[in-house]
C-alpha cells in the first residue's frame, strides 16, 4: 500500500494521549474557546455527531470540573481525584451519537440520529426542559470521505445544515453554534445561509487543525432567527424538500443585503497561540522527558474503532494466499 | 479566461449503442466506434459548475433502436439537463449551459418516465432518499413541475438507484433501492403514474449486516435480486423477489443471501451481468483497483465465486474508478478513473473461452523413453534443464538426461519431437539463440554446448531444424578446452551481411577468455564458424550480454558483466586475442545485466562510412538494477575515446527485477515499449508507454530455468511464449494481445496534483500524491497536456519540483526528507522517445528519527565557476521542522554539499525563494504556517562559502558564482542574526509566495493564504555599509482579505506581461480551494505606493483542491494557464 505523505501521530495526537483525551481533535474545541470565549456563562450546551467524545471531554473539563474524567480504563490511583468531581448541579451537557459512546462525568451521552424529529424531545427531556434554552451547540461530525470532492463537501454541508436545524430547536436566543465545516467551493453558500440566523459568523482554523486540511469551523454567535421563523425538525430547512410547498423554497438561493447572489464569505481567524504546536510541524522528541525519564510510547486512551473492513481482513486472512483469489 | 481542456475524473459513462457518452468533468464527451476503436468526435459542456454524474437515454435503450426524438438526461449535484439526443449529436448545435436545471436536492439517481404525450417526464432519487418527479413542461410554473412523493425514511444516502418496475402493470411504477451511510440497503416501491400523492409510503425491506457505507446497489432485470457493495469490502446479494411483488409491511432481512469476498479495499459500484438460466452474474468495481465478475449457481452453494478479475485499471497511479458502463452485448465494458483515463475491458462468456493467457503443463515423461530402456546403466531422474524460446509458438527444451526436444505449438494440439539425445550435454547450461531474417524469412539459429566443450549449431525454420539431428560426431566443433557455462548471441543483425552473427561462449573458468564467434548461417543446413577471437575479459567480470556492431570495415563488440559493467572490445580480423578498450562499472549498480541491445541503426553514422569517423551508436540495455536504460556510445578510435553517457534509466515499479525491453510499432503506428521481467512471484509483461501492465503470470518466482521471446512473425504480433520449470516440470504459458490498448483516453495522475512547473524548454512537470512525477509537453492543437514520460521514485506524495533555469534539471521534494534531482535530457521535439529522465542523486537523509520530515519547499539558483563553466546549482530546502539547507549540487560529480543550514523557528517552513540585488547581495524569503515572510541576507554566509552573485541579475533565472571547490568541512550556519526583515502577514500558513522583480532593487512579493488573504507588498532594497550589506529601504504591504471563499493556494506573475502598459499597474493571477482562478490589477505609485487593486477576471474551474497555477508560452505572444489539482484544467488568457 502507498505510503501517506503525512504520518497522524503528530505533536497534538501525542499531547492527547499525554493528557488523556481520546482523540487529538480535543484540542481543537480548546483552541477555539481561547480565541471565541465559547464557554463563558454556558450551562446548557449540546454536543452532536460527538462519539468518540473528545469534545464532551473537554466540555465536561471545562464546565462541570477541572481534572481528569472518570473513565472506566483509567488507573486506581486516578478514581481518587475522579471522585472529587463535583458536578455543578446547574450543567447540563448532552452529547448525541448514532454510535455508542464510553460515558463521562458530567455528561450525558445518548445514541440517537440528530436528523430524526424523535430526537429532539428527548435531548430536552435531558435538559429537564421544555423550551429551547440551550446556550451553546456544537458538532465535529465529519462523513467517511469518499474523494469525490464535490460529493464529500455535500455530505458535509449536510451533516453542518442537520446540526444546524438541531441548533434552531434548542438554542436561547443568543445562544451559539460551532460545526465542522469543508472550506471548498461552495462554502460561501453555507457561510450565507448561516449568516441568516446569527449576528456574527466567522470561519477559525484551530492550529491543531492541520493546514494541509480542508476543515475548518464556523462559529455563529447570537442566534436571532428570522422573524416568524418556525424551527422544527419534521420540516427541516435547507437539506431537501420535506413537503410539496418545500420545492420552491430548496431551489432558490437565499440571499443576503450584502450577498444577492447567496455567496458570502465569512470572515478567517486562525486560532490558538503561535507559540502553541504548530500540527503541520514535525517536531524531534527528546528521548528522555524533562526528568530524565525515558519516553515510552503510550496507548491511546480510547482505541480506535474497528474499521468496517475488519470482517474482509479476517476473511482474507481465512482464506490465506495473500487472499488472491485467482 | 477561457476554459481550453480539463483532465480529471471520469464520473459517468453510457454506451448508446456501439457509441459512448462519458461525463468529463462539465463536459459531455461522445466517442463514436469505428475500426473497432472508440474515438473522440465532439465535447460539449453541460454544467456551469457540476460535473456530470449520470447519463439516462430516453426509452431505455435496452435492444431496440432510440426513438429519434430519443431524450437525453444528464445529471450532476443540484442540476440536470433534458437535450434532445438530435440536438446533442449535432455537432453544429451549441448546448447552452443556462438551460441547466436546478433541482431541490442532491440527485444520486434518475430515470425517464413515460412521456405526458410530448413532455418529458423523469424522476429522481436524492440523496435524503425521497423521489420527486419532474415534467419538462417550460409553460408553466418552474416549482410545480415537481411533484415530491413522501419518503418512507428520511436518512442520508450514499447510493441510489430507480427502477421502472417492467413487472408492474402500470408503468410508471418504480422500484427504489438505497444504500444508507450506515450500512442499511433500503428497498421501497412507488407509483407515480396517479395524480394522487400517497400520505405514506412505507419501505418495502430493510437489508442489514453490511459493516460500512453501502456505496452501490442495484437489481436484477427479473427483479428477483439485488446486489449491494460497500466499505466493508464485500458485496451482498439479497432476495428481493417477495418483497417486489407483495406490499405487506417492511420486512427486516439479517442474512444475505450470500456474499462476495476478496475485494481489498472500498467498494464503488455494482451490477447484474446476463447469466445463464439458474445463475447470477454480478460485476462489481472496487477502489482497489480491480473489477470483478462473480457468479453464483442458485442451487448451488450460497457463495458468490470470483470468476474474472481485472486488475490495474487504468494506470497503476489511479486510486479509484469512479464510472462504469455495460456495453448491450455485455462482452466488455469500459471504466472511467480519478485518473481521468477510460478503458475497455472484455468479459469472457465462460471458463472455457480463449483467454489472453493459456497455461499448459507438459507432462515430459509421455514424450520420452524410459530411462532404463536407455540402457545406460542406473535410471537417472530427468527433468528440462533449458530452455530456447524459438518465437511464440515452439520452443527447445534440453533435458538433464541430454535429450533435447522441440515443442511446436502453431497447432491446436501440442506437437513434441525428439530432436536428439547425447549424452555429452546431460546437464547442460550453455545453449543460446537469435533470431535473423532473411528475404523476410525467420529463422532461429541455436547454439548447444556439451561438456567437452564442443558447440554443435542448428538452423531452425518454421518448427523443424534444417539441420539434420546432428549426432554425427562432426557437427560438434571444439570451441574451448572447458565446459562452456553459456552462450549469448548479439542481438543486433547487419542489414548489409545478414549473414553473419556473433555468439560469445563462456567457460566457468573466471579469468579465462571468452570466445567470440562469427557465424556464417547462410547454408541453412551447415550454419559454420568462419572465424573466432578470445575476448580477455577485465578483472572480475563475467559476461552476461555481447552486442557486436560492424560497420566502416571496423567491428566492436561490447559485453556486458553479472556485476554491472560494460566493456568495449574493438575487433580487427587477424588478431586472435583481444584486449577491452574500456571498462564501466557500475551502470546497472552492481547487479546482472540482462539484455543489451542497438536501439536504431545508426543510419547517420553508416552514410558517412570514413573508417576514422567517430561513431555513435544509441543502445539499450536492461538489468538487475530494475532498470531499462538507454545509452550513447561515443567510439573516437583517432583520439582513442570512448564514452557511455547515460540518457534515460527508467525504473519501472511494476517489474523490480527487469529482463528485457523491446520497442513495437504495431499496424496502427502506435509505439509501445514493452519491459518483461519478474515482480515477487508473478512473471510480467509491462507496456511502459502506457503505463500499465500488458500480462502476468504467477509463476513463483523468477529465480528458475525460463525463457522467453515475443512472436517471431508480423502476423502474431502481440503474442509471447514464457516457458519455466516448476517442480520439475515443464509450463508453457502463452500470452495473447500483449501490446492491447484497452486506453480511450489516456490517464494523467491518479491523486491530485500538487505541484506544477514549467521548464524553459516548455516541458510541464507535475507532482502528485499519487508519488509519481510526469513531464508533459504542451499541445498547441489540443490546448492540453501531452504525456512524455512519468517516474514513480518517490515513496511520498511529491511536495514541490523546481526546473534548474536551463530546463536541463529538476529537483524534486517530497517527506521523509526526500529531495531528488533529475537530468532531463531532450532533443529539439519533444516526443515520449526521445525524452529521458535520469535520477542524478538524492540528497542525504539526516539520521534523525523523523519519519515525517516533509521537504515542503525548493528554489535553485544556476551556479557558474569563475571560469564560466557550468558548476550546478545552489538548492535551497525548507522542511516540516522549520529546518532550512541550502546545497551546492556539482552536475559533473552528480552531488550534493550542504553548505548552510539552520533552523527558522520550530513551526513548518513551506516557501522559499532567492532573490540577488543589483549590488551583490544575496537573499533568501521564507515563509510557512505561523504567516510571516522572512527576509533572509545570507550574502556573507554565502561568501565563506565561495558563492557571490555574477553581475547579470533577474529573479527569474538566479545566477551565482563560485570560486574554487565547496568548502567540505561543516557548514555555515543559518539563523536568525541573517534576518532582515520578518514580517507577519498571514494568520495561518502562507500557500504560495511570488517574487515579481521591478528593477532597480525593487521587489513586489506576493502571498496567499490559509486564511483567505492575499498579500502584495512592495519592497525597495538598499545597500547598507555595515553588515548584514542589505536593508529595507521602503516597504509597502497590502492585505486583500477575503480574496478567495476560501484558502489561497496558487499565485502566478504574468512574468513580463505582468506590468499593464502605462507601467502603472501589475497584474497577477491567483487560485484556491474555492476553485475560482482570478486576474488583479494593482495600481503602484511613487516608491512603494501601492493604489487600487480590483478583481479584473474571476472564472470557475473544475478542478477542485487547486494547488498550483504556471503559465506556458505558447508562442505568438500567446500564453495558457495551467490549473493544477484534482485533475488539470488549460485556460486561455
Amino acid at each position: 500500500m502507498g505510503k501517506s505523505s503525512k504520518d497522524k501521530r503528530d505533536s497534538y495526537y501525542r499531547l492527547a494521549k499525554e493528557q488523556g483525551y481520546r482523540a487529538r481533535s480535543a484540542y481543537k474545541l480548546l483552541q477555539l474557546d481561547a480565541q471565541f470565549n465559547l464557554f463563558k456563562d454556558v450551562t446548557r450546551v449540546v454536543d452532536l455527531c460527538a462519539a468518540p467524545g473528545s469534545w464532551s471531554q473537554v466540555l465536561s473539563r471545562s464546565l462541570v470540573a477541572k481534572g481528569k474524567d472518570r473513565d472506566p480504563n483509567v488507573a486506581e490511583s486516578e478514581t481518587k481525584e475522579a471522585q472529587e468531581i463535583q458536578p455543578k448541579p446547574k450543567v447540563k451537557i448532552v452529547a448525541l451519537d448514532l454510535q455508542p459512546m464510553t460515558p463521562l462525568p458530567g455528561v450525558i451521552t445518548l445514541q440517537a440520529d440528530i436528523t430524526h424529529p424523535s430526537t429532539l424531545p428527548l435531548v430536552l427531556k435531558h435538559l429537564e426542559s421544555d423550551s429551547a434554552n440551550v446556550d451553546l451547540v456544537v458538532s465535529d461530525g465529519a462523513p467517511d470521505v469518499t474523494g469525490l470532492h464535490d460529493l464529500d463537501e455535500y455530505i458535509q454541508a449536510q451533516l453542518l445544515l442537520a446540526a444546524l436545524n438541531l441548533a434552531t430547536c434548542v438554542l436561547r436566543p443568543g445562544g451559539n453554534f460551532v460545526a465542522k465545516i469543508f472550506r471548498g467551493r461552495d462554502v460561501a453558500e453555507l457561510y450565507c445561509k448561516l449568516r441568516i440566523f446569527f449576528e456574527r459568523v466567522t470561519v477559525a482554523k484551530p492550529r491543531s487543525s492541520r493546514g494541509s486540511s480542508i476543515e475548518a469551523f464556523v462559529v455563529c454567535e447570537n442566534y436571532t432567527p428570522p422573524k416568524g421563523f418556525q424551527p422544527s425538525l419534521e420540516n427541516p430547512i435547507w437539506t431537501g424538500p420535506t413537503r410539496q410547498e418545500d420545492i420552491a423554497g430548496q431551489i432558490a438561493e437565499v440571499s443576503l443585503d450584502d450577498a444577492p447572489d447567496g455567496r458570502w464569505v465569512a470572515p478567517f481567524v486562525a486560532c490558538g497561540d503561535l507559540s502553541e504546536w504548530d500540527s503541520d510541524a514535525t517536531y524531534q522528541l527528546p528521548d528522555t522527558d524533562e526528568n530524565g525519564v525515558k519516553r515510552v510510547s503510550i496507548d491511546p486512551i480510547q482505541p480506535p474503532t474497528a474499521p468496517p473492513y475488519k470482517t474482509a481482513i479476517e476473511m482474507r486472512r481465512k482464506l490465506g494466499n495473500g487472499g488472491k483469489i485467482d | 479566461m477561457k476554459s481550453r481542456s480539463y483532465v480529471g475524473p471520469v464520473t459517468s459513462l453510457a454506451f448508446l449503442g456501439d457509441d459512448l457518452l462519458v461525463g468529463h468533468g462539465l463536459e459531455l464527451k461522445f466517442f463514436t466506434l469505428s475500426s473497432s476503436q472508440l474515438s473522440l468526435q465532439w465535447r460539449k459542456r453541460i454544467f456551469k459548475r457540476e460535473r456530470i454524474q449520470g447519463i439516462q437515454l430516453s426509452p431505455p435503450a435496452q435492444g431496440g433502436e432510440l426513438a429519434p426524438d430519443a431524450d437525453i438526461l444528464l445529471w450532476g449535484g443540484k442540476k440536470f439537463q433534458i437535450i434532445k439526443l438530435t440536438d446533442l449529436m449535432n455537432p453544429n448545435a451549441g448546448l447552452s449551459i443556462e438551460e441547466e436545471i436546478a433541482a431541490p436536492d442532491w440527485i444520486l439517481h434518475s430515470v425517464f418516465l413515460e412521456p405526458d404525450g410530448k413532455i418529458p417526464r423523469i424522476a429522481m432519487m436524492t440523496a435524503h432518499n425521497t423521489i420527486l418527479t419532474y415534467r419538462h413542461d417550460q409553460s408553466i410554473e418552474f416549482a410545480s413541475r415537481y411533484k415530491w412523493y413522501p419518503s418512507p425514511e428520511r436518512c442520508l444516502l450514499y447510493s441510489a438507484t430507480l427502477f421502472r418496475d417492467s413487472t408492474a402493470q402500470k408503468s410508471n411504477s418504480l422500484v427504489a433501492i438505497a444504500g444508507t451511510v450506515f450500512g442499511e440497503v433500503l428497498l421501497w416501491k412507488l407509483d407515480t403514474s396517479d395524480e394522487e400523492v400517497p400520505e405514506k409510503i412505507e419501505l418495502s425491506a430493510r437489508y442489514l449486516s453490511h459493516e460500512g457505507s453501502v456505496f452501490g446497489v442495484s437489481i436484477s432485470p427479473d427483479f428477483s435480486y439485488a446486489v449491494s457493495c460497500s466499505d466493508d469490502r464485500t458485496i451482498r446479494l439479497w432476495d428481493v423477489k417477495a418483497d417486489v411483488t407483495d406490499s405487506k409491511g417492511c420486512r427486516e432481512v439479517k442474512e444475505p443471501l450470500a456474499i462476495g469476498w476478496g475485494h481489498q479495499a472500498r467498494i464503488w459500484g455494482v451490477r447484474f451481468l446476463r447469466a445463464e438460466e439458474g445463475c447470477v452474474r454480478i460485476l462489481s468495481f472496487s477502489e482497489d483497483l480491480t473489477a470483478r465478475v462473480w457468479s453464483m449457481r442458485l442451487n448451488g452453494p450460497k457463495s458468490l465465486v470470483c470468476t474474472q478479475m481485472f486488475k490495474n485499471l487504468h494506470s497503476a497511479s489511479g486510486k479509484n474508478i469512479w464510472s462504469l458502463a455495460v456495453h448491450p452485448s455485455e462482452r466488455h465494458f469500459v471504466t472511467g478513473g480519478a485518473d481521468s483515463g477510460i478503458a475497455s475491458w472484455k468479459i469472457l462468456e465462460d471458463a472455457l473461452e480463449t483467454t489472453i493467457i493459456k497455461e499448459t503443463i507438459a507432462n515430459l515423461e509421455e514424450i520420452l523413453p524410459p530411462p532404463s530402456t536407455l540402457g545406460a546403466g542406473k535410471p537417472v531422474k530427468d527433468e528440462p534443464r533449458k530452455y530456447i524460446t524459438l518465437g511464440s509458438r515452439s520452443f527447445i527444451v534440453a533435458m538433464s538426461s541430454g535429450w533435447l526436444l522441440h515443442c511446436n505449438l502453431a497447432q491446436s494440439r501440442i506437437q513434441w519431437q525428439k530432436v536428439g539425445f547425447w549424452p555429452q550435454i546431460k546437464n547442460l547450461s550453455a545453449m543460446g539463440a537469435r533470431r535473423f531474417g532473411i528475404d523476410g524469412t525467420c529463422s532461429h539459429i541455436v547454439a548447444l554446448g556439451d561438456n567437452t566443450g564442443k558447440v554443435l549449431l542448428q538452423i531452425w525454420r518454421q518448427s523443424l531444424p534444417s539441420t539434420p539431428a546432428g549426432s554425427e560426431d562432426q557437427d560438434w566443433i571444439q570451441i574451448c578446452d572447458t565446459r562452456p557455462s553459456d552462450i549469448f548471441f548479439s542481438q543486433y543483425q547487419d542489414k548489409r551481411d545478414p549473414y553473419s552473427v556473433y555468439a560469445a561462449v563462456t567457460t566457468f573458468k573466471p579469468d579465462a577468455p571468452i570466445q567470440l564467434l562469427r557465424i556464417n548461417v547462410e547454408a541453412v543446413e551447415h550454419p559454420t564458424i568462419r572465424q573466432s577471437w578470445s575476448l580477455v575479459p577485465p578483472d572480475t567480470f563475467p559476461f552476461t550480454v555481447i552486442l557486436v556492431y560492424v560497420g566502416e570495415g571496423r567491428m566492436f563488440c561490447l559485453a556486458g558483466s553479472r556485476h554491472g559493467a560494460f566493456a568495449l572490445y574493438s575487433i580487427a580480423t587477424d588478431d586472435s586475442i583481444v584486449k577491452p578498450l574500456k571498462t564501466w562499472r557500475h551502470v546497472h549498480d552492481d547487479e546482472s545485466i540482462t539484455s543489451l541491445a542497438l536501439k536504431e541503426t545508426p543510419s547517420n553514422v553508416d552514410a558517412k562510412s570514413s573508417p576514422n569517423s567517430p561513431i555513435e551508436l544509441p543502445l539499450t540495455s536492461t538489468g538487475r538494477s530494475g532498470a531499462y536504460k538507454s545509452h550513447k556510445l561515443f567510439i573516437n578510435t583517432t583520439t582513442q575515446d570512448y564514452e557511455l553517457l547515460e540518457v534515460n534509466a527508467v525504473y519501472p515499479a511494476a517489474v523490480p527485477r527487469v529482463e528485457n525491453y523491446q520497442k513495437f510499432t504495431t499496424s496502427s503506428k502506435e509505439d509501445y515499449e514493452i519491459i518483461y521481467g519478474f515482480r515477487g512471484r508473478d512473471f510480467v509483461l509491462w507496456n511502459q508507454t502506457l503505463g500499465l501492465e500488458a500480462s502476468s503470470y504467477d509463476c513463483e518466482g523468477g529465480n528458475r530455468s525460463w525463457d522467453f521471446s515475443f512472436a517471431a512473425d508480423e502476423d502474431d504480433q502481440g503474442e509471447g511464449l514464457f516457458v519455466f520449470t516448476k517442480s520439475k516440470k515443464c509450463y508453457i504459458v502463452e500470452f495473447k494481445q500483449i501490446l492491447r490498448n484497452p486506453l480511450l483516453q489516456t490517464p494523467f495522475h491518479g491523486r491530485e496534483v500538487k505541484t506544477l512547473a514549467v521548464s524553459s524548454q516548455g516541458i510541464i512537470a507535475t507532482g502528485a500524491e499519487d508519488t509519481i512525477i510526469r513531464l508533459s509537453s504542451f499541445s498547441h492543437e489540443k490546448n492540453q497536456l501531452s504525456p512524455l514520460t512519468f517516474r514513480k521514485t518517490h515513496t511520498t506524495g511529491l511536495q514541490d519540483l523546481v526546473w534548474s533555469s536551463c530546463g536541463g534539471w529538476l529537483f524534486s521534494s517530497g517527506s521523509v526528507e526526500e529531495v531528488y534531482c533529475w537530468k532531463v535530457n531532450t532533443e529539439a521535439k519533444l516526443q515520449p522517445a526521445t525524452v529521458g529522465m535520469l535520477r542524478e542523486a538524492a540528497y542525504e537523509v539526516s539520521t534523525e528519527n523523523l519519519p515525517d520530515l516533509r521537504v515542503c519547499g525548493l528554489n535553485v539558483a544556476t551556479v557558474y565557476r569563475d571560469n564560466g563553466d557550468h558548476y550546478g546549482f545552489l538548492v535551497g530546502m525548507v522542511r516540516s521542522d522549520s529546518s532550512i539547507k541550502l546545497a551546492l549540487y556539482d552536475i559533473a560529480e552528480k552531488k550534493f554539499t550542504t553548505i548552510a543550514e539552520g533552523y527558522y523557528k520550530t513551526s513548518c517552513l513551506l516557501q522559499i525563494q532567492f532573490h540577488l540585488t543589483t549590488y551583490g547581495g544575496i537573499l533568501m524569503l521564507t515563509a510557512g504556517t505561523d504567516g510571516h515572510v522572512t527576509f533572509w541576507d545570507i550574502t556573507e554566509t554565502m561568501g565563506s562559502c565561495g558563492v557571490s552573485t555574477k553581475s547579470i541579475t533577474s529573479s527569474e533565472s538566479v545566477v551565482l558564482s563560485l570560486n574554487g571547490p565547496p568548502a567540505t568541512s561543516s557548514p555555515e550556519k543559518l539563523g536568525s542574526e541573517q534576518w532582515i526583515l520578518s514580517q507577519p502577514i498571514h494568520q495561518n500558513s502562507i500557500k504560495t509566495l511570488e517574487i515579481l522583480d521591478r528593477g532597480k532593487d525593487e521587489i513586489l512579493v506576493l502571498t496567499g493564504g490559509d486564511d483567505t488573504a492575499i498579500s502584495v507588498s512592495r519592497i525597495i532594497f538598499e545597500q547598507d555599509l555595515s553588515k548584514p550589506v542589505t536593508k529595507v529601504s521602503g516597504i509597502t504591504t497590502r492585505l486583500l482579505e477575503r480574496a478567495h471563499a476560501s484558502a489561497v493556494t496558487a499565485l502566478a506573475s504574468l512574468g513580463r506581461k505582468s506590468f499593464t502598459p502605462n507601467g502603472q499597474g501589475v497584474e497577477f493571477l491567483s487560485s484556491g480551494v474555492d476553485q475560482q482562478v482570478k486576474r488583479w490589477r494593482v495600481e503602484v505609485g511613487e516608491n512603494t505606493a501601492i493604489g487600487k487593486v480590483e478583481v479584473v477576471e474571476d472564472i470557475y474551474v473544475s478542478v477542485p483542491d487547486v494547488s498550483s497555477l504556471a503559465l506556458v508560452d505558447i508562442g505568438d505572444d500567446a500564453q495558457r494557464l495551467v490549473v493544477g489539482g484534482v485533475g488539470v484544467e488549460v485556460l486561455e488568457l
